[in-house]
């Protein structure tokens, strides 16, 4: 359970266009 | 070629022979009554441009004057650290120059090691006094030094990036000569506060700047290979490192002044005859604090005079003093630390300086050629986008790096357990060569053999900062900081490594094996230590983008500060843990063995605890002295002091491989997702 959680929530693979793109549109809270 | 020429000739407009030809024709054209429109036309541009000069310099005196701008401003500012836009890639290696001056400046931080042991013989000069600053109490400055450079570049990262290379570079070399400086003094004067505000305090501000300052200008010249340009500007730090404990030597050696040899020493004190003759010995008094002075009766020796009383031990760590065993006066040599540590932040507070006001950084919109052509010739989406990351001017930043992402604090894990193992073995290697392995070879491990492996040290951290980092550009830097998981299995065999050497002396036999073992694996973790500092920027830059890298790169620098301090902390704890159980050991022994040697060596009863601790923290009842009163089977304690302190250090190794193992797994599942 808490590896599964880890592992789909906590430590998602990082694009860092992805996260760019998220963070120019104003999605992800600083 | 016309162009150029003409740039050429609109450029000498504004020279003096020019303007000075321009007057002349019009002075000319006057007398004759004769003037061509062009003559006329150019003598107007050239009073203009007089004209205008005059009144930019006048302007510019103002904005000096009224603004209180300093002018070496106009020098150090970013504007002037930045080069063109069009600055040629393959020039982009003269910048590395100034950034290597600046490491090889402060590399010398980590050598604080170099500087203790005469530190904590500042009065005894050949053996520690009561009086002199104890290990417990100069350790902390080394910690205190981290702290203070994890607080500057988390809180200066942003600053650094702002004000330029070249001013944050100058900050920091201040702070590191006036560190040395301010130690030196403290150590004159025997002030240790003053040890804690220059080594402690300015050293911190200045490790701090003056590390991050060359690495981040480095990154940006070198994008597209980012490991290697870490790798170069960090080897010049470990160089730094590598060559400060020799220039430490040749300098303590050529300051250091012998104390006033008093007499030889028995500890029962009183004249023995030898060869006929009645040699006197000094015979010494201990003192309610521990501190010994020469006694009343004795037959040599001023009475009252403190002294300390050097073995033979004792007097093989000292070199460039030909003294032998026996009893010195306090207070009148030097140990040559304080003027050694004086001259060097006089030389590197400069070279420190003189690199900083030739650094420079890239155009934000300066791009290597490779990736310009690349991008360009590809004009597909998807190679943009891999190919973006190779910019200056993209990145996640900080605040949202710290808060948002799970890489970020796992990175710090793995650099805080990496930085913890190799620092407990950095800072425990040389005492273990000289306690344990000079003891069972002493004609191989001697003084000299003890600087050349600190050296080694240095060199293996320079070697690891720079070979990792380029390996890394072609392995992966994931890749490598999974390998860096082999400190485990090193640091944790150590201990049995000890072992085998000193039974093997036991025996009478030397084997060397143990030696070189403990040599090459200490020198190859040492690498891991390196290695894991010059991937990691260079890591942060490929993960998070380089824009706010620096940023980024100073908070993941908190990690070393923790470590700095946890480690010299718990070692601190654990060797005190193990030498006290040492120490009850050898009692019980001797106890067993006889009851009053004790009392009449060192004129304590053996079951008198509390003055059995006074005379240990006193330093006047030692290891060494115990194992002369213990019988012939007892066996020797200091091999074992650091089994702790190395699996301690193998256990913090293995957040490493936690980091590397979280981190595959999130990558396997998103590949399985996907």
């Amino acid at each position: 359970m808490s590896v599964a959680f880890l592992s789909n929530l906590a430590i998602r693979p990082l694009d860092l266009n992805k996260e760019l793109k998220q963070l120019e549109r104003g999605s992800v809270r600083m | 070629m016309m162009s150029a020429c003409s740039s050429i000739l609109s450029q000498s407009r504004h020279c003096w022979w020019y303007r000075r030809r321009c007057y002349h024709f019009a002075s000319i054209a006057s007398l004759r009554g004769s003037v061509t429109i062009q003559h006329h036309e150019e003598y107007d541009n050239c009073k203009r441009n007089k004209k205008y000069n005059t009144a930019m310099n006048v302007q510019r005196r103002r904005d000096i004057s009224t603004n209180n701008k300093p002018v070496l401003n106009n020098v150090l500012s970013k504007e002037a650290a930045t080069a063109p836009i069009d600055y040629p890639t393959s020039q982009r290696f003269s910048a590395l120059p100034p950034a290597i001056g600046i490491h090889l400046a402060i590399g010398s931080v980590y050598v604080y090691s170099m500087w203790t042991p005469g530190m904590s013989k500042a009065l005894g000069v050949v053996a520690a006094a009561p009086c002199d600053w104890t290990q417990s109490e100069l350790l902390p400055v080394f910690s205190c030094a981290a702290v203070v450079l994890g607080v500057t570049t988390s809180t200066l990262g942003g600053w650094v990036e702002k004000s330029g290379p070249r001013m944050s570079g100058l900050l920091g070399s201040a702070c590191w000569s006036g560190a040395l400086l301010t130690t030196a003094a403290g150590i004159e004067t025997h002030t240790l506060p003053l040890v804690y505000l220059g080594y402690g305090f300015l050293g911190g501000v200045g490790w701090g700047l003056m590390y991050l300052t060359p690495v981040t200008a480095a990154m940006k010249w070198f994008p597209d290979k980012r490991g290697l340009a870490t790798g170069i500007a960090l080897s010049a730090f470990g160089a730094g490192a590598a060559f400060a404990p020799s220039v430490i030597h040749v300098l303590v050696d050529h300051f250091a002044v012998a104390p006033e040899f008093v007499g030889d020493c028995l500890l029962t004190g009183g004249g023995v005859e030898v060869e006929g003759v009645t040699k006197a010995f000094v015979e010494l008094t201990t003192l309610d604090d521990g501190s010994q002075v020469v006694a009343n009766t004795s037959l040599v020796g001023e009475p009252g005079t403190p002294v300390v009383v050097a073995t033979e031990a004792d007097v093989a760590k000292i070199s460039g003093m030909s003294n032998c065993p026996g009893v010195y006066a306090i207070g009148t040599g030097d140990t040559g630390v304080s003027k050694a540590m004086a001259v060097l932040g006089v030389l590197y507070g400069g070279l420190g300086a003189i690199a900083s006001r030739f650094m420079k950084i890239p155009h934000p919109q300066w791009t290597p050629e490779r990736a310009v052509t690349y991008g360009s010739a590809h004009d597909g989406k998807e190679e943009a986008d891999a190919n973006s990351n190779e910019t200056n001017n993209i990145g996640l930043p900080a605040s949202y790096v710290t808060t948002n992402t799970m890489q970020f604090p796992l990175l710090w894990l793995a650099v805080f357990g990496n930085a913890t193992g190799g620092l407990a073995l950095l800072s425990s290697s040389k005492v273990m060569l000289t306690d344990i392995f000079a003891g069972v070879s002493p004609d191989i491990v001697t003084p000299a053999f003890s600087t050349g492996y600190v050296s080694a040290l240095g060199v293996g951290m320079a070697l690891g900062r720079f070979g990792w980092s380029a390996i890394s550009d072609v392995l992966g830097r994931q890749n490598t900081y999974a390998l860096f998981g082999l400190g485990i299995p090193i640091v944790g065999l150590t201990p049995y490594l000890c072992h085998m050497a000193s039974s093997a002396g036991a025996g009478g036999e030397v084997d060397m094996w143990p030696l070189m073992a403990f040599y090459s694996g200490s020198v190859l973790t040492i690498t891991f230590y390196g290695g894991v500092f010059s991937v990691l920027p260079a890591y942060i830059a490929d993960l998070f983008g380089q824009k706010h890298a620096g940023a980024i790169h100073g908070k993941a620098l908190t990690a070393w500060a923790l470590s700095a301090v946890a480690g010299p902390m718990g070692l601190a704890y654990l060797r005190s843990h193990s030498y006290q159980t040492a120490v009850e050991d050898l009692l019980q022994a001797i106890d067993r063995h006889d009851a009053s040697a004790l009392e009449r060596s060192f004129g304590v009863s053996i079951d008198d605890d509390a003055g059995i601790q006074k005379l240990v923290n006193a330093k006047t009842l030692t290891l060494e002295k115990l194992m002369e009163l213990a019988p012939a089977d007892a066996v020797d304690p200091t091999p074992y002091l650091y089994n702790t302190t190395l699996y301690a250090a193998a256990v913090s190794y293995s957040f490493d491989c936690l980091y590397f193992t979280l981190l595959t797994y999130s990558q396997y599942t998103f590949r399985s997702r996907d």
